[in-house]
């Protein structure tokens, strides 16, 4: 099923190439025949589309790496090709302080994960980066996941997301705690 | 909202029950010039505060250990090697 990641994606551990998100100076590629160009800043680049007739659109030169994301939603329809996947951090290159601090739950933004190859698929202790949200093409999911995240470990990773994304919920709770009242209150409640 | 602290023995006010705002006017009632509220009813409203108050951004929250962990993982650098055991679980 290669670059055809099949339905129950959500809360998988996967092996994906991972863009990093791409920051000035810009590295553009013009050609083979070409050297590499720099663009110093997004200001400099729109003045060059403004007023040099510079394409809007370039090939940005950007490094990626293949490593292990956990996939935060379902394509049961494929009829979207891109996943939104949270990026996991190893803790080995962290201090022990920092460490402890982690394994302890003490860090809301870093969800932990230990070594349990048999759940989590990873022989490296790590941890899912709450702000580190990626966004990554179905094609670039290696077809085997290698371990998944429980409803509980979702749940809990879903309540912080939603925090760390600075998203307003509160619109939405008070308007489902009032559809509620109304459906226990109304007639027939 | 900043609360002030101020010495009871420095000032001298009517003192209100829970429940109870005195409002302190001027101009015969036609300007307000200070509410006093029951502390009870000042925590009540502190809480209210905290809950529809205008959220702060959550990177404010950020901690030092949070920062230093993205930074790695932003730049690859927290994997001095790849876990390969677990890549070639993922063929």
């Amino acid at each position: 099923m290669a670059n055809q990641p099949a339905p129950g994606l959500r809360g998988a551990i996967v092996w994906a190439i991972v863009s990093y998100v791409p920051e000035a100076p810009f590295r553009v590629w013009l050609g083979d025949q070409h050297p590499t160009g720099e663009i110093a800043d997004a200001q400099v680049f729109a003045q060059q589309v403004r007023h040099h007739g510079l394409d809007a659109e370039q090939t940005f030169l950007a490094k990626g790496k293949l490593r292990p994301i956990l996939l935060l939603q379902d394509r049961p329809r494929r009829a979207l090709r891109e996943i939104v996947a949270l990026r996991m951090v190893r803790l080995e290159t962290l201090s022990e302080p920092r460490r402890a601090s982690i394994r302890d739950q003490r860090e809301p933004s870093l969800f932990h994960l230990p070594v349990r190859p048999a759940k989590y698929g990873l022989s490296k202790e790590v941890a899912i980066d709450l702000n580190a949200l990626v966004r990554v093409h179905s094609s670039a999911i290696l077809p085997r996941a290698v371990g998944r995240l429980d409803d509980n470990e979702l749940r809990v990773v879903g309540q912080r997301l939603v925090e760390h994304l600075d998203i307003d919920l509160e619109p939405l709770l008070a308007r489902l705690v009032e559809e509620r009242l109304e459906a226990l209150t109304g007639p027939g409640g | 909202m900043r609360a002030r602290q101020v010495s009871a023995n420095e000032t001298r006010f009517p003192e209100p029950q829970v429940g109870e705002a005195i409002i302190v006017s001027k101009y015969a009632e036609s300007r307000r010039k200070a509410v006093i509220l029951h502390p009870d009813d000042f925590d009540l409203f502190e809480r209210y505060r905290s809950i529809f108050a205008a959220r702060e951004p959550y990177e404010l929250r950020l901690t030092d250990t949070a920062l230093a962990a993205h930074e790695l993982g932003e730049r690859g650098a927290d994997e001095p090697d790849l876990d390969l055991e677990s890549l070639e679980r993922a063929l």
